[in-house]
Formats: C-alpha cells, sequence, structure tokens
C-alpha cells in the first residue's frame, strides 16, 4: 500500500443537542503512520472515532475516504470502504466462536449472492476455507491460535480486545481505529498490542490509536492530535507534541501521572 | 503472542473441513433417517395426519428460526404469511385453476414479495416495537381474510382443489407424507446452508452487536430482510401445502393465535438452533393431540410453556440437552 493520505477529515463537527463533542476537527491520516489521538476524558476521542467509522454522522464537516465522500454514508459503507474498528468495551460475537467472530470481520471481503449460498456452491465452499484459513493466521498473530473453536465468552478481558483486533483485520483494512486497546490490559499484553500496531504501519496500514497509556502512545506513534473539549488542541509529529508547551499544560504535566 | 496470558482451557482442536461439512449435513441425515424409520413402525392414519401437520409447522419453525433465534428479531405475525400463502394457493388453484405446484410457487413468491414490501418500514423497529408490528401485521392479515368474503369465502374458509403433479392428483397418506418430509428436509438444507455462510454469520452478529457488526461493514438492514423474506416465504410454502393436504382454507390459520404457536415451538425448541425448531414444532403439535382433555386451554397451555422456557430454559429444550450431552463445551 502506498503512503498517501487515504482519510481526510474537515471541520467535522458533532453536536448532542447542547453539547459539542467534537467540534470543527481537522485532520489526515495517511497509509503506515501511526496517528494517536489523545485527551483527558470527555475530550470527544471515542466520538471522533464513532465519526470516523460510522456510528455517528457529522453535524457539520466532511469525511474523505480514499477520495470517497463518506460524509452521510451508513456505518456499514465505511466497514466496505475498509475502515476497521475496535471497541473501548469488546463486541465480541457471543453466538458463534472465536474463529467465526474473525470470519465475520472478513465480510466485505466475501461475496454474498443468495443463489451460492442458499445451495451451498462449490464457490462459496472454497472461499469459506479460505477464508477460516486466514482467520487462523490472524488468530496466531494475536495469539489466540488455541481458541479458535471457543467461545468467546471463555476468553479473558485481555484475549476478547485481541480477538476484537483480529476480527478488524480480518477485513485486510486501510485504515485501523483502536479505542483504547490497551485499557485493561497488563504491561506485557500492552506491549505486544504496541508490537502488532507497528507490525500493521510497516504493511502500510494507517492505524488511529485513542489510547490513555502514554507508553504505548510515545513508543509506537508517529503523529499525535490533542483533543480538548471537544477541540483539537495540537496536532504533529509525537516529538513536537511531547514538547508543546499547551498540552503540558493541559494534559501531560497536569495529568494523573501517566506520563 | 504472549503464552502467559492466562485463558480458560477450553478450546479443543481446528476441526477439519470434512468433519464441518458432516456437522452440517448431520441434522439432515438423522432427519431422513427418523422420517424414514417411522412408517413402517408407526404407520396408521392417525400417525400420518399428525406427522404431516409436524411437518408443515417444522417448515414455519425452521424460517422463522432464521429470523427470531439468528437475527434475533421477533415476529409476532408469520401465521399471516402462511394463511396469505394458503389463501393464495387455494385462489390461484381453484378460481384460476392453475397447475398446483405454480399455484404453490407463485403464492410463495407473492407473500416473499408481500414481506420485502412491508419489511422495509417493520424491520427499522426494534424489541417490542418491531413485535407490536408484525402483531399488527398477522391481525390485518387475518381480518381482511375473514372479512374480504367474496375473495376469500370469509370465515367459512374456501375450498382447495387436490394437489396434482404433473396432471396426476396426489392421494394417499404415503404420498403426502413423502411430499411433507422431502419439504421439511429441503427447508433444512437451505436453512443450514445460510446458517453455515457469510449470511448466517452476519444474521448472528446483528444479533448480538449491531453496531459491531455494521462496522465490519455488514448491511444489517439488509439481512435482516433476508432472513425476514426468507422465513415468509417459507412459511407461505408450508401455508400452501397445507391447504391442498387440508383441501380446505380458513381465517384461522392466519389467526393471531397460531402466530404465538409458531413462536412457542422455536422458543421451545431452542433459538438458533434447526434441531430446536423441529423438535419444538413436533412436541407442541404433539401435544394438543395427546392431552385431548385439554383442548378448550389450548391457549392457556401454550403461553404456560412459553413462560415456563423462558423462566427455566431461555435457550430451549435442544441446546440445553445437547450443553447437558456435551458438558461445557461450547456448541452452536
Amino acid at each position: 500500500m502506498d503512503a498517501v493520505t487515504c482519510l481526510r477529515v474537515d471541520g467535522v463537527t458533532k453536536s448532542f443537542g447542547g453539547v459539542t463533542a467534537v467540534d470543527d476537527v481537522t485532520f489526515g491520516i495517511d497509509g503506515g503512520v501511526v496517528h494517536a489521538i489523545i485527551g483527558p476524558n470527555g475530550a470527544g476521542k471515542t466520538t471522533l472515532i464513532n465519526l470516523l467509522s460510522g456510528v455517528y454522522r457529522p453535524t457539520r464537516g466532511r469525511i474523505v475516504f480514499d477520495s470517497r465522500e463518506l460524509t452521510h454514508a451508513p456505518a456499514h459503507a465505511f466497514g466496505a470502504a475498509g475502515i476497521a474498528r475496535t471497541f473501548q468495551t469488546p463486541q465480541v460475537f457471543g453466538n458463534m466462536s472465536v474463529v467465526e467472530n474473525v470470519m465475520t470481520g472478513r465480510h466485505r471481503l466475501l461475496r454474498h449472492a443468495l443463489w451460492p449460498t442458499l445451495v451451498h456452491a462449490r464457490s462459496l465452499a472454497r472461499a469459506e476455507r479460505d477464508s477460516r484459513a486466514h482467520a487462523q493466521a490472524l488468530l496466531r498473530l494475536l495469539g489466540l491460535a488455541d481458541q479458535a473453536e471457543a467461545s468467546p465468552a471463555a476468553l479473558s478481558f485481555g484475549a476478547q480486545k485481541r480477538l476484537e483486533i483480529a476480527r478488524a483485520l480480518a477485513s485486510e483494512p486501510a485504515l485501523l481505529l483502536l479505542d483504547e486497546p490497551a485499557a485493561g490490559l497488563n504491561a506485557t499484553e500492552a506491549r505486544e498490542i504496541g508490537r502488532v500496531i507497528r507490525h500493521l504501519a510497516e504493511r502500510g496500514v494507517g492505524v488511529v490509536l485513542v489510547e490513555h497509556d502514554m507508553r504505548l502512545v510515545m513508543g509506537v506513534s508517529d503523529r499525535i492530535l490533542v483533543l480538548q473539549d471537544g477541540r483539537c488542541l495540537c496536532e504533529g509529529s509525537a516529538d513536537d507534541v511531547r514538547n508543546d508547551a499547551r498540552v503540558i499544560d493541559a494534559y501531560l504535566g497536569a495529568g494523573d501521572g501517566h506520563a | 503472542m504472549d503464552s502467559s496470558v492466562h485463558v480458560p482451557a477450553t478450546a479443543s482442536s481446528a476441526r477439519p473441513a470434512l468433519a464441518r461439512r458432516a456437522a452440517r449435513h448431520r441434522l439432515l441425515v438423522a432427519l431422513a433417517v427418523v422420517a424414514g424409520a417411522l412408517p413402517p413402525l408407526v404407520g396408521n392414519g392417525y400417525f400420518y395426519d399428525v406427522a404431516i401437520l409436524v411437518a408443515f409447522n417444522a417448515v414455519v419453525c425452521v424460517g422463522l428460526n432464521l429470523l427470531i433465534g439468528y437475527a434475533g428479531q421477533v415476529s409476532l405475525g408469520h401465521a399471516g404469511f402462511y394463511g396469505l400463502g394458503g389463501y393464495g394457493t387455494a385462489l390461484l388453484a381453484s378460481k384460476y385453476a392453475w397447475p398446483s405446484l405454480l399455484a404453490l410457487g407463485a403464492a410463495a413468491a407473492a407473500v416473499a414479495l408481500i414481506a420485502f414490501v412491508v419489511a422495509r418500514p417493520i424491520l427499522k423497529l426494534r424489541g417490542h416495537y418491531l413485535a407490536m408490528a408484525t402483531l399488527g401485521l398477522g391481525i390485518i392479515v387475518s381480518i381482511v381474510l375473514a372479512t374480504e368474503d367474496r375473495i376469500t369465502g370469509g370465515p367459512d374458509g374456501m375450498q382447495v382443489p387436490p394437489l396434482a403433479v404433473a396432471g396426476v392428483a396426489v392421494s394417499g397418506e404415503l404420498a403426502w407424507y413423502a411430499i411433507a418430509v422431502g419439504t421439511l428436509l429441503a427447508a433444512v438444507w437451505i436453512a443450514s446452508n445460510l446458517v453455515a455462510s457469510p449470511a448466517g454469520r452476519a444474521l448472528r452478529a446483528l444479533h448480538t452487536s449491531e453496531v459491531a457488526a455494521q462496522v465490519a461493514g455488514i448491511d444489517v438492514a439488509r439481512y435482516k430482510l433476508l432472513a425476514f423474506v426468507l422465513s415468509a416465504a417459507l412459511a407461505a410454502l408450508a401455508g400452501g401445502l397445507a391447504a391442498f393436504h387440508a383441501g380446505f382454507v380458513t381465517p384461522a390459520t392466519a389467526s393471531f393465535l397460531r402466530s404465538i404457536e409458531f413462536v412457542t415451538m422455536v422458543v421451545f425448541g431452542g433459538m438458533a438452533s434447526t434441531a430446536g425448531a423441529i423438535v419444538g414444532a413436533a412436541v407442541l403439535t404433539l401435544l394438543p393431540q395427546v392431552l385431548t382433555a385439554l383442548r378448550d386451554y389450548e391457549t392457556i397451555v401454550f403461553g404456560a410453556i412459553l413462560v415456563a422456557t423462558m423462566i427455566f430454559l431461555p435457550r430451549g429444550i435442544v441446546p440445553a440437552l445437547a450443553r447437558l450431552a456435551r458438558g461445557t463445551r461450547w456448541m452452536r
């Protein structure tokens, strides 16, 4: 994948009634770049992720992905276009096995003509085998290969978060949105998540990382966007942001000691 | 990745493709064996009457289970589609003298089209609202069937000519038994194929988390629509066949109580289990036959079974038994 700008967010605003959760945010995310979004609680980070994945529609502004206008598109169009995401609280599908969860993530790359589905055509059977093999490989990458046939309910919290990443990767996304992937994980698990993030960026995937774990953020991010009260406080390379007086003032220095 | 992460050891080794395929067809084979073994064992006229009835109900439940059990969308109006299938078939076969199979197919297709049209606004609703809308839909159908007496014969219903295949009238209980069981096997085959496909996973996914399904690129509305239309078509097909078998149709076939019976069968048998849908249909079709003394209280008995199932066996009888049999191992 080339390192072209894959997502443009232009003046995006989201209001809920009188509350403006995200206010006039503009930035771009390139392929192969890890772009962290940080900010205090309530700054609008998750709202922004919800806007970027089509879960919310912006009140104002535009979202363009891969030169496709997605501003008013439904959430499934974002997924189908190659934007995958995980959730702060894992939203795994409890009524299917771990490997089937991952196969579901591959939905956009599978064919769904009705007739082959109903008669279980040979072409479908072959595609299913390939899809399962691909899912197994992702489970190996995320250290879940042994749980492939288990119920996701039997997985630990950390494993469920890794399952969500595997499911998101199954769609071979151009852009991956991670909403606090390290929250609730121990230090070793968080390091492993960091390793996976870098691995993806090297393969050209754009990664948006919303995270409170500053060690992870500073360790993997190429660029950082700092949100405060829904507004973009500053945006730039990791080093620039780390040394920005406003950021230190508003967040890092006066924060709760994560930094 | 980090092997020190603690994960409960519930994993089994990956099943090879062949075993998965066998699992998909296990129910089909089991059903064919049971259906083939029963006639020589208990092949009296009464058995055939009940068994044919069971098979027709099971066809409805296999379809309805796709909607309720897999996609998690409740319908309290599927008897409406069953009734429309019966009346549509009856009208085409009697008033317009269409060949039986053509009448049956056209009626099922027309009902699928009706379901497609009404589903768009209805499936935007969720939970209780969806249940109420489908309830209203079923009641409207049953009122129309009862009051449009110039077309439908009103509350007395209408006659249906005998089923003829290639010009030969189907007669005899064994022939009807074969048709009913054959239709059920076909419905099970289609449902199993759907469940094991990307579309089946999409249905299960939107059942658990619509938002997670959507961000995976699943057009949630489209898959709800698919399950709704497919289940309506299967109900209509069963309704049409039942009309041929009975020789008449009445508005009672489309009644609200019939809709509740179908839902009870699916819930009792086990949601998201095709075998459960069949067992539910069998048990709850047989029950009134066995407990003839309770004839007047049938509705109360069905209600009690529905409530008891939700309280004591929320997963339904077949998944609960299967879980017992397999210990705590995960099963679909």
